[in-house]
């Protein structure tokens, strides 16, 4: 018997006032009012008395669910109250719920608030076997509105469609029994045939006929694949299952395991006209240019990298940090909370399968432009407003349940992300020296802990390896399975698995220990087994809700799930400690030594692959690259008497890339765990955009943690090379600009690219992964983990047409610092101090915002010249740690302008400098006052010094390329003295902050 | 002869996540500190009594999730499992503090009568740093204390008020010349009378949503690169220090 509750707010809670402003802008003067009540679903043992019953949900109503200073509430059956509210005069109605069997964290934290009331026996509560929350909304409108519209509004902004259901009625038209059987539905979906395992033909099966059982399967594998698993199983003489079929899949899949980094690479270089300049062959992207310079530098520092969850570093003597960035971006443009949500509690995750605890959190995303008109985005595509708050409340929703300060990040926009949005998000973590094992034996038992299995997430491994749109989501909602790749997270959940996941390490109760991530246990597990063999119990696996064929259990890919190693003699300590923790934990069998992986279900086998072929079978690949520039145009140039730069300042600093992300940093907890030093934001009004966050994670050490990152898609349209050297370089020059050296910093890569398969795409990635190993062999810095995300791409149902991203390279910092009490922040600190321009400044206004206000991209995109960096990085350096610095910014975005004007207004200040004392180097005919104020050539720094340690400054930069080329203000000016020695751009550093922090908070 | 430290009981929960830097907070106040699970205080696991320390901190967080509001589920827990020697704990005059998640979860049990904490007026959580000024308030926790700067970091710390409140506002939010009526952005949440501690008729319960415990070092104020550094100390460790000399000298 289903019982409800409905709460009834007696103030205004302004959580609903947003759906209001929705409701008010789409339906116009249609639109009177909105309220939002919490609705709630209770099952009882069918056997409970109706008046036991009823009492019960009196008694949760008052006592568990509502808040009875601000709230009332009604309740009781559901076919009464449904039918009341027939017979009521209600304005139109929409009743909403997650789909059954998503999860749905607050009905299952409410049930256990339900059993802990019950069994303190005062209250004589009988059983209770679900609780399910839902909303209801209820809307005044004028007369009139059609239900198709109400309809299109709550599938618009109150519920995703993947993943959420809904009823809508407009006034006089509630249909009680179209309410009871949805809401039923909550509670009756399972299948309740039995579990069966079916046998694939594939044995004998033609070429197109393993294409079509790839294709229909979704398991994104080619022919070359699928004759290869054929191969396989005309050996062993028979037909796999689809337990094993699901297995190579996953186990197979480009999210898991990296083909096109993997391949070998005919790669071609041609001019732009055509002719080819240079061949090469590359053995493998990854291990040639990626890991093999990390090898070649052979830093004693490095812990670990690219073999574990995460990169590992030593700290100091005793701890050790680690840091992992991922994407999550097919699951963030489908369902962006969900997506977000769980991109940040899986690379936790990572951090966590290397046995430390989670310290910080970065997030860089990437979105469509804001207030793109309706008409410009393809059906099936979200707007990217909708993107964008989604994935920010998704992170925000995680990261602060967790308790990890989210410290670093960035924002951009481009209509490339229109249709494939790019979600990063990085955690840092700390553990004790040797405090990871990865020690398991034979014998040890295979435990899964956390979360339950549903049927969230399946097929996201592979799905993530086919394009969007077009084919895989129509065959996605043909089959249903386009829901089921979207995860749903539960940080709490995942809280208590890290809570447990660190007393069990401390106490050595794990040999080893690994994620749930993509592909779910086929990939944890089989990962874990890989050398020593593995049997798994399937029907042990405790799952959501009934009716998961084992395939399914097998792939699923919920969340918050650790596997373990634990070798027998510490399992019941083990046990002890989860039940503590309140944390699910299940044996599901044994580390073999037999080589094999053996999957049972009820005691029967459903699946027999050897580990050797799972993860030494998939056929090598030989792709082919191109790579030919762009032909160059002339960039336009400005007419000498041009005076337009003050208006050009302005409109660069509200472009919403450059525009202050304060409205989304303050969302996110960035000090919880106190260790936050330099926060993301500084300067007198905490407010200034920060180039690194400083960490101080020991209490009784001032040694910390800088963590940095560098993103620039834009010079990637002229040159991915170049591109990715920028992109390396802002990320050093971010972190030296707060105080560190390059003595013990790492760096991340995370590539998204479009479809590898087409040759000019995988030429721009094979490019920008040549800088890489270039530039970290000039600078010395080893790549200490990476992920690539490809595929990002988009097909038009309507048009037919492909759209890939730009390729895009996020390069993620971090760097020990030996004392924090020497960092240094951006901001301004004082009238009359010096300016001082570090590094050299070239005609480089390619991929520029400058080139941007005039619709361009084209002219000299920015390179590195690596000597003259490390020289700027070193003495800069020097001169931070001898105390003679007290604000530096790095030149980046806008170039010297805008950095000027955020030293300025962060500190509350004025500035006036020179553009005839930059140092200049280029052709005497481009040595513009546009190229001096906007140019964007890397390695460099604003720095503002005391007059009193001016010689010692000039000295510590002795050797490198600087010059004093202004001084601070007490007044609210901002003045810049032009090469012909007339002013150039003067205006009010009060008008450059109101442009620059108004965009954002509008669009938010 | 060495005095013997005053024991404090820092309680977790699922969620719990700002217990590491409350421990480190109460430890740097001269206290011994034991951080415990609930479960290990109620329950079959129980391995602990309330009743052997002398002080009680309940951290942030997000507790449960925070589902049906903030700091209900763990209320709820000592409503329902702890309930007696809760009772015997705040009745016998030991401290009782109560930061951001910690302050809700007080808030929940009815230990303040009527008194509640909503979604934030602006509809979104918020992390920055506000001033607070006490009313003159008989809270142990409070003395010495003025003014002080403190961040916060909250969605639901909207302060509303049903008919029978059993608390005083101790703290309220105020703007940079000491209003204490100043509206948003100084008072961060809406919360009423501008509320962001309350404490209990006897001084000794104390509820509050800034958190003192994250500013302990000079290091953790956001103006630390701006300002010669006096002391070494953060302003927030006084109202640790507070209950501390409160137990050692007063009870």
């Amino acid at each position: 018997m289903l019982y409800c509750v409905e709460l009834l707010p007696q103030v205004t809670i302004n959580t609903a006032s947003r759906f209001a402003d929705e409701a008010a802008a789409f339906f116009g003067e249609s639109f009177n009012s909105l309220k939002h009540h919490a609705f709630y679903l209770l099952q009882f043992d069918p056997n409970t008395p109706a008046e036991i019953a009823e009492r019960a949900v009196e008694i949760t109503a008052r006592r568990l669910l509502a808040d009875t200073v601000t709230q009332t509430y009604r309740g009781g059956p559901v076919e009464k109250f449904f039918h009341n509210l027939a017979a009521e005069t209600v304005p139109a109605l929409i009743l909403a719920a997650n789909r059954p069997g998503v999860t749905d964290a607050e009905g299952e934290s409410a049930l256990q608030g339900y059993r802990v009331m019950a069994a303190s026996g005062e209250l004589d509560l009988p059983e209770l076997q679900m609780i399910r929350s839902a909303a209801l909304y209820y809307l005044e409108l004028a007369p009139g509105v059609a239900t198709e519209k109400l309809a299109e509004f709550a599938r618009l902004f109150l519920i995703n469609d993947l993943v959420q259901d809904c009823l809508v009625f407009v006034p006089g038209t509630i249909k009680p029994e179209r309410l009871l059987n949805f809401v039923n539905g909550q509670f009756n979906f399972s299948k309740d045939k039995p579990p069966t395992v079916k046998t694939i033909p594939l044995k004998d099966a033609a070429p197109e006929e393993l294409e079509k059982i790839s294709r229909e399967g979704l398991l994104a594998l080619n022919l070359a694949e699928m004759q290869a698993i054929q191969a396989y199983y005309r050996g062993v003489q028979r037909d796999p299952t689809d337990v094993e079929l699901e297995t190579l899949a996953q186990t197979w899949s480009e999210h898991c395991v990296h083909k096109t980094f993997k391949a070998t690479i005919d790669y071609t270089e041609y001019d732009t006209d055509g002719q080819v300049l240079n061949e090469s062959v590359i053995n493998g992207l990854f291990k040639s240019l990626i890991a093999a310079p990390t090898y070649q530098l052979k830093k004693d520092w490095i812990v670990s990298a690219f073999v574990d969850n995460a990169g590992i570093i030593s700290f100091d003597e005793n701890y050790d940090v680690s840091f992992k960035a991922e994407t999550h971006n097919h699951p963030s443009a489908l369902e962006p909370f969900g997506g977000a949500n769980t991109g940040l509690g899986g690379v936790i995750r990572d951090v966590m399968a290397v046995s430390a605890k989670p310290i910080a959190s970065t997030d860089v995303f990437c979105f469509g432009e804001p207030n793109t008109p309706a008409e410009n985005i393809p059906a099936d595509v979200l707007s990217p407003t909708r993107i964008f708050q989604g994935v920010v409340d998704g992170v925000r929703d995680y990261g602060n349940k967790m308790g990890i300060p989210t410290v670093n990040g960035a924002i951009l926009f481009d209509q490339g992300y229109l249709a494939n949005p790019l979600v990063f998000c990085g955690t840092v973590g700390l553990a004790p020296k040797n405090a990871h094992p990865r020690n398991q034996q034979i014998g040890d038992r295979v435990i899964v802990i956390g979360g339950r299995t549903g049927r969230d997430g399946i097929h996201g491994a592979t799905f993530s390896s086919i394009e969007l749109g077009g084919d895989a989501q129509a065959a996605g909602s043909a089959t249903g399975q386009a829901a089921s790749v979207v995860q749903i997270g539960n940080p709490i959940e995942e809280k208590k698995t890290l809570d447990l996941m660190l007393k069990a390490r401390d106490l050595k109760l794990y040999s080893a220990v690994t994620d749930c991530g993509a592909g779910g246990l086929s990939s944890a597990i089989g990962e874990m087994g890989a050398d020593l063999g593995v049997r798994v119990e399937l029907s042990e696996v405790p799952l959501k809700y009934a009716g998961l064929e084992p395939w399914e259990i097998w792939v699923s890919e919920a969340q918050e799930r650790m596997v373990l190693a634990v070798p027998p003699a510490n399992l019941a300590e083990f046990r002890r400690l989860c039940e503590l923790e309140g944390v699910e934990v299940t044996d599901l069998g044994e580390f073999t030594g037999d080589g094999q992986l053996t999957l049972l279900y009820n005691g029967e086998t459903v699946g027999q692959l050897s580990m050797n072929f799972l993860h030494h079978g998939l056929p090598p690949r030989r792709m082919t690259a191109k790579w030919q520039p762009p032909a160059p145009k002339p960039a336009e140039r400005r007419p000498q008497s041009y005076q337009g730069y003050t208006s050009d300042l302005l409109r660069i600093l509200s472009d919403p890339n450059v525009a202050s992300k304060e409205a989304v940093i303050r969302v996110y907890d960035h000090e919880v765990q106190g260790a936050t030093i330099l926060k993301p934001l500084v300067g007198v009004a905490n407010d200034g955009p920060g180039d690194a966050a400083v960490l101080k994670p020991l209490t009784d050490s001032n040694r910390g943690l800088v963590i940095s990152n560098g993103i620039n898609p834009r010079y990637g349209l002229l040159d991915p090379y170049h591109m990715a050297a920028c992109a390396i370089d802002e990320a050093i020059r971010n972190a030296v600009a707060v105080g560190a050296s390059l003595d013990r910093m790492a760096l991340l890569d995370n590539f998204c690219w479009g479809n590898p398969a087409v040759p000019e795409r995988l030429g721009e990635l094979t490019r920008a992964v040549l800088a890489c190993r270039d530039y970290a062999l000039a600078f010395g810095l080893p790549f200490i983990s990476g992920k690539d995300s490809l595929n990002n791409e988009f097909k038009d149902m309507a048009s037919g047409k492909r759209v890939a991203i730009p390729g895009t390279l996020l390069i993620s910092a971090f760097a020990v610092l030996e004392d924090v009490t020497k960092a240094v922040t951006m901001d301004l600190k004082e009238a009359g101090n010096l300016l001082y321009l570090v590094g050299k400044t070239k005609p480089e206004l390619g991929g520029s915002y400058f080139a941007k206000l005039r619709g361009q991209v084209d002219g000299e995109v920015p390179q590195v010249d690596t000597a003259a960096a490390l020289r700027t990085f070193k003495s800069l350096n020097r001169a931070i740690q001898g105390g003679m610095v007290r604000s530096c910014h790095d030149l980046s975005e806008g170039g010297l302008a805008v950095a000027a004007a955020e030293m300025a207004f962060a500190g509350g200040l004025g500035v006036r400098y020179d553009l005839t004392h930059v140092p200049y180097s280029g052709a005497k005919t481009d040595r513009t006052n546009a190229a001096l104020l906007f140019s964007e050539s890397p390695s460099r720094f604003l720095v503002e010094v005391g007059p009193d340690q001016k010689a010692a400054f000039e000295k510590a930069l002795q050797g490198t390329t600087f010059a004093q080329i202004g001084q601070v203000l007490e007044e609210d000016e901002y003045t810049v003295t032009g090469l012909t020695t007339a002013t150039v751009l003067r205006t009010h550093v009060s008008t450059l902050k109101k442009a620059w922090q108004t965009p954002l908070v509008e669009f938010e | 002869m060495p005095q013997k430290k005053v024991k404090v009981l820092v309680l977790r929960a699922a969620g719990i996540n700002c217990d590491a830097e409350m421990v480190e907070a109460w430890e740097k106040a001269g206290a011994e500190v034991d951080l415990r699970h609930i479960n290990e205080i109620a329950g079959p696991h129980a391995n602990t009594r309330l009743d052997d320390y002398a002080i009680l901190g309940v951290p942030g967080g997000f507790a449960y999730g925070d589902y049906l509001g903030a700091g209900k589920l763990v209320a709820n827990e000592i409503i329902y499992r702890l309930k007696e020697p809760f009772q015997r704990f705040v009745e016998s005059g030991r401290p009782v503090l109560g930061v951001c998640n910690g302050f809700q979860i007080l808030a929940k049990t009815g230990l303040f009568g009527d008194v509640t904490l909503l979604p934030n007026e602006s509809g979104k959580f918020e992390c920055r740093w506000i001033t607070m000024q006490n009313t003159g308030s008989n809270s142990v926790f409070l003395r010495g204390i003025e003014q002080i700067y403190l961040p916060i970091a909250h969605g639901e710390g909207r302060v509303a008020f049903g008919t029978d409140v059993k608390a005083e506002v101790s703290l309220k939010y105020c703007g940079p010349d000491g209003d204490t009526a100043a509206s948003y952005p100084w008072n961060p949440n809406g919360s009423v009378q501008n509320a962001g501690g309350i404490s209990s008729p006897s001084g000794t319960v104390f509820g509050l949503m800034p958190h003192p415990e994250r500013f302990i070092s000079a290091y953790q104020h956001p103006h630390w690169t701006r300002q010669k550094i006096k002391e070494v100390e953060g302003a927030g460790l006084k109202f640790f220090t507070n209950a501390v000399e409160y137990v050692s000298n007063e009870i």
